[in-house]
């Protein structure tokens, strides 16, 4: 310690002497004259690898990149005018590894409209960790643990836009989604070290998604406007077309033990729909808002859960599942903006909404030689309706102030199939229900600037939602004590936002911003006089310094701090079996960001990044007893890169960086660290 | 005799002097800026009536926009306007335009954190929307333009759920039994923009689900869960050991097409 605090004098001095000097003499000239080019058509050409030393899967959901590395184009744009007012415009990216590709067309012809025509695809990625038992280290990750989903979409649009006519647009989408996920039904099984009947035998292990989805829209605009009011009439048909399958294994490894089960859902769903807007300028003061929208959803199912045992004997828990659920959604507005004068306006407004739905489902359960058919119905009819209101002022200086209260009262009915319900006649076993919701929510904000130095902002929520249920059913119904339910379920929530913006010179800002929410639940029942279900709190501070103190520099720090816990009452009121095993949720975590950047030599930026991450909440209650599922990570990513203009039309970039991340909440199985490098060539066309 | 780099706290503070020389002199002799993200080297601010000229379908309507509110009465004066978040806009109008020359949030969260900085730290957890790598972008889930700025909400004609079965179809229903949860929204159980727990979700284990679902004896035609009550089921001791979805129980968390507890 003693032999470097001369060296550390020593570059407080440089830094101090530059922090001096430097602003003097780069400030001779300001014209940016070795800036290094822009280019309007352009390719950039990348590699990216990664030495990783630990769990590759765990890498590659985290960061989203692929553990295999990857080159390509990362981003092609090219722009020309043509003849006769036209121009093309294309972009695209080709990215091995992480499977990001786009391709781009888009023909714009002045005073007529555009066309517009892409394809773009990427990978997420996922790890299949499942779930890890601190007694004896068992560990349940899925085989493979490297899951991935692809999201692809096409589409093309065309539209027509000429000055002073009615703007048409027709777009066509088709989005898919395919590939494997993880799901979060993991925990155990019998080989967790675990002691005691019942906490060993919970027959659940990881699961993961299957996905093969797709999604097709069209939709036709027509915009214009007549005199004082503004119109759009939108018409859309919407196509989903899902099959869906989850694969969970129980008792993996386990002789005798080991079954899968494997759930489908099949999905087609065709939605139209008819959509109105206008706005209307009454008068200066007043601004009518109108809106009309029909929806008619039309979701015919499918769907079996068999299980199949390690001697292949296939048992299912249902089978043969068909069904159709229809929704018929009618929803208007109005609004009227009122300015009665430059620095006052009230907003008055009124949503409601119709909503009606039907649905059955029919299913055998047993086995396909001797099944017992299943049915369900539902059926739903209720009206929601949404008074809003919105205050602004803005006539003291340099403050502005604003305020929101809106309602949401619903009121309807509810029929169903009893609680377990066994079979047929519907209308023998139907169940019900009366739902009302009430719903109150409020805001108020500002935004005071106090000076150059200083801008403050504030904003306080509060929310009173209740929602109610009433049932009742038949002496006939399944089981036949149930005949009559009542539950309410209170919520209040609180929240304040506080930002401020302190620029003490032009070079330095410090932004903060403090949030702090609190959350109240209560539940009543048939039974059970109005009891407190939840307590949470979360108090989030962010702060972000930008420091540039001349042109040629930059700094950038960046903090967000989050304290949050849910707590229910099972932990305070369980039987001596539960008590003290299922605790609060915490979820603290705080992340920071780093960046410095700098012009080394007229052909040479530096930059320099880290980014952290910080989760700590394990719990030493639950290790012994289950899956410890607080989250406890801790993960650091530092990057040196440098920026190379090589000529006018080319530049090169270079990183090379080391990632470290460890993750106690899998007894450390997902750990990974090692190098990463990246390279680009940006080209200008 | 093999030689090895070796870090120590004297090669750091030299190497730390020398990058700071290369820094210093890069100073002194060249004339360029670096700029922190989304800002725009070279460009000045304009005002929104420069903006209006072509980008009138946004501007038209952006005096009803959730962040319209913030806006002061003085124009000149720290206003919320185009610029606040495009950054400087005098080199793109003077270019009639471009796609180098203007901030676009559309393609970079940047502009966004800088006053919602706590999305930052979100959006960087492992459990969050693709923004940061930007497949995904704030303006896919937020109207910034028009409006709320979180959609579906106040008196607009879209649902709020409607933001999130746009991309999560499976989730979109009508089931024949809905999870009364769904009236509250997606985010009575995810937050979109990250946690530090699977799927987004705000808690991880049995207490995301006995917020509302709170355990009491059983009795006569409840509708509520009444796991405790039942020890036969195995509903207790399922419970303390991980969660209400992830037992094999209720599954069909967003609504199921076969039982009204939600199981398979």
């Amino acid at each position: 310690m003693q032999k470097t605090t001369p060296h550390l004098i020593c570059v407080a001095g440089v830094l101090t002497a530059t922090l001096v000097a430097a602003p003097q003499l780069s400030a001779a000239d300001a014209k940016n004259s070795d800036a290094f080019p822009v280019f309007d058509s352009y390719i950039k050409v990348s590699g990216q690898a990664a030495s990783i030393t630990g769990n590759g899967a765990a890498y590659q959901a985290n960061t989203g990149q692929s553990q295999q590395n990857g080159a390509g184009i990362e981003e092609f744009h090219y722009s020309k005018e043509l003849p006769k007012d036209n121009t093309l415009t294309m972009d695209g990216r080709a990215l091995s590894g992480s499977e990001d590709y786009l391709l781009r067309v888009n023909l714009a012809k002045a005073d007529l409209g555009t066309i517009d025509v892409g394809y773009s695809r990427f990978r997420t990625f996922y790890d299949g960790v499942g779930g890890f038992f601190p007694l004896n280290s068992a560990w349940h990750p899925l085989n493979p643990q490297d899951l991935f989903v692809d999201r692809g979409k096409f589409w093309a649009e065309a539209k027509f836009a000429r000055e002073d006519r009615p703007e048409f647009t027709i777009r066509y989408t088709n989005e898919t989604r395919d590939g494997q996920k993880d799901s979060t039904e993991w925990g155990d099984s019998t080989v967790t070290g675990i002691p005691g009947p019942g906490t060993t035998d919970r027959h659940v292990i990881p699961a993961y998604l299957q996905l093969n989805e797709r999604h097709q829209e069209l939709r036709g605009t027509m915009k214009h406007t007549v005199g004082n009011t503004s119109f759009q009439v939108t018409v859309l048909g919407d196509w989903v077309n899902n099959i869906d399958q989850r694969f969970a294994t129980l008792y993996p490894g386990e002789v005798g033990k080991e079954s899968n089960v494997t759930t489908t859902d099949g999905v087609d769903t065709f939605t139209m729909g008819v959509m109105g807007t206008a706005t209307t300028e009454l008068s200066p003061l007043f601004t009518l808002r109108t809106g009309l929208r029909y929806q008619d959803v039309d979701n015919n199912f499918t769907g079996d859960r068999p299980k199949v045992s390690g001697t292949g004997v296939t048992t299912y828990d249902y089978f043969d599942l068909t069904g159709e659920a229809t929704a018929r959604i009618t929803t208007g507005s109005i609004a009227l903006d009122f300015k009665p004068t430059q620095d006052f306006t009230a907003t008055f407004g009124l949503r409601g909404e119709h909503r009606k739905t039907e649905s059955t489902a029919t299913y055998n359960t047993g086995t396909p030689a001797t099944p017992t058919a299943r049915y369900e119905y539902s059926h739903i009819d209720e009206d929601a309706l949404t008074p809003e209101l919105g205050l602004r002022y803005t006539g003291i200086r340099d403050l502005a102030l604003y305020a929101s209260a809106s309602k949401r009262i619903v009121d309807g009915t509810e029929d169903h199939t009893s609680p377990y319900t066994s079979g047929a006649l519907p209308a023998t076993y139907l169940f019900s229900t009366t739902p009302t919701e009430d719903h109150a929510d409020y805001k108020v904000g500002a935004n005071w600037r106090q000076s150059s130095f200083l801008t403050l902002r504030g904003e306080v929520f509060y929310k009173d939602h209740e929602n109610k249920f009433s049932g009742s059913a038949p002496a006939s119904a399944l089981p036949p004590s149930i005949t009559s339910s009542y539950y309410l379920l209170g919520s209040q929530f609180i929240g304040t936002t506080l930002s401020a913006i302190v620029k003490p010179v032009d070079s330095l800002t410090f932004t903060t911003r403090y949030m702090h929410q609190q959350g109240d639940m209560q539940v009543t029942g048939s039974s059970l006089t109005e009891t407190d279900s939840l307590d949470s709190t979360t108090n989030s501070i962010g702060e972000t310094i930008d420091w540039a103190p001349y042109q040629q520099l930059y700094v950038q720090a960046s903090a967000n701090v989050v304290f949050n816990v849910i707590s229910t009452v099972y932990p305070h009121a369980g039987t001596a079996t539960a008590d003290g095993t299922l605790q609060n949720s915490n979820n603290n975590y705080w992340t920071g960001m780093f960046l410095v950047g700098a012009v080394l030599t007229r052909k040479d930026d530096l930059q320099l990044q880290a980014n952290y991450y910080h989760a700590y909440n394990s719990n030493s209650n639950l290790a012994d007893l289950t899956v410890p599922y607080g989250v406890s990570v801790r993960s650091l990513t530092v990057t040196v890169g440098l920026k190379h203009k090589i000529s006018d039309r080319c530049i090169a970039s270079g990183k090379v960086g080391y990632f470290d991340t460890k993750n106690d909440t899998t007894g450390g199985f997902t750990n990974y660290r090692g190098p990463l490098a990246y390279v680009s060539l940006d080209y200008s066309l | 005799m093999i030689s090895r780099l070796r870090w120590t706290k004297t090669s750091f503070i030299f190497g730390g002097i020398a990058l700071w020389g290369l820094v210093l002199i890069g100073c002194v002799s060249v004339n360029r800026a670096v700029l922190a993200p989304a800002k725009i080297a070279g460009a000045e601010y304009v005002g929104t009536k420069d903006c209006a000229q072509c980008h009138s379908d946004q501007t038209d309507h952006f005096k009803n926009a959730t962040h319209a509110k913030l806006a002061l009465s003085d124009p000149k004066v720290g206003n919320i306007s185009c610029e606040a978040c495009h950054g400087p806009g005098s080199l793109h109008s003077k270019a009639g335009g471009g796609k180098n020359n203007i901030i676009n949030p559309k393609k970079s969260p940047e502009a966004c954190f800088t006053c919602h900085l706590d999305k930052r730290g979100e959006f960087s957890l492992p459990n969050s929307h693709p923004v940061m790598s930007g497949h995904v972008s704030c303006v896919d889930c937020h109207d910034v333009h028009t409006g709320n700025a979180i959609k579906g909400t106040g008196v607009a004609l879209e649902s709020q759920n409607e933001t999130c079965t746009n991309c999560h179809t499976a989730q979109k229903g009508p089931f024949v039994f809905e999870h009364g949860a769904m009236r509250e929204g997606c985010t009575a159980c995810h937050n979109p923009h990250g946690t530090i727990n699977q799927k987004m979700l705000i808690a991880r284990d049995a207490n995301l689900c006995l917020r509302c679902h709170l355990e009491t004896q059983a009795a006569a035609g409840q509708i509520n869960a009444n796991a405790i009550g039942k020890p036969n089921n195995h509903a207790s001791s399922r419970m303390m050991q991980g969660t209400c979805w992830s037992s094999g129980c209720h599954e069909a968390v967003h609504g199921s097409n076969a039982n009204n507890h939600l199981r398979r």
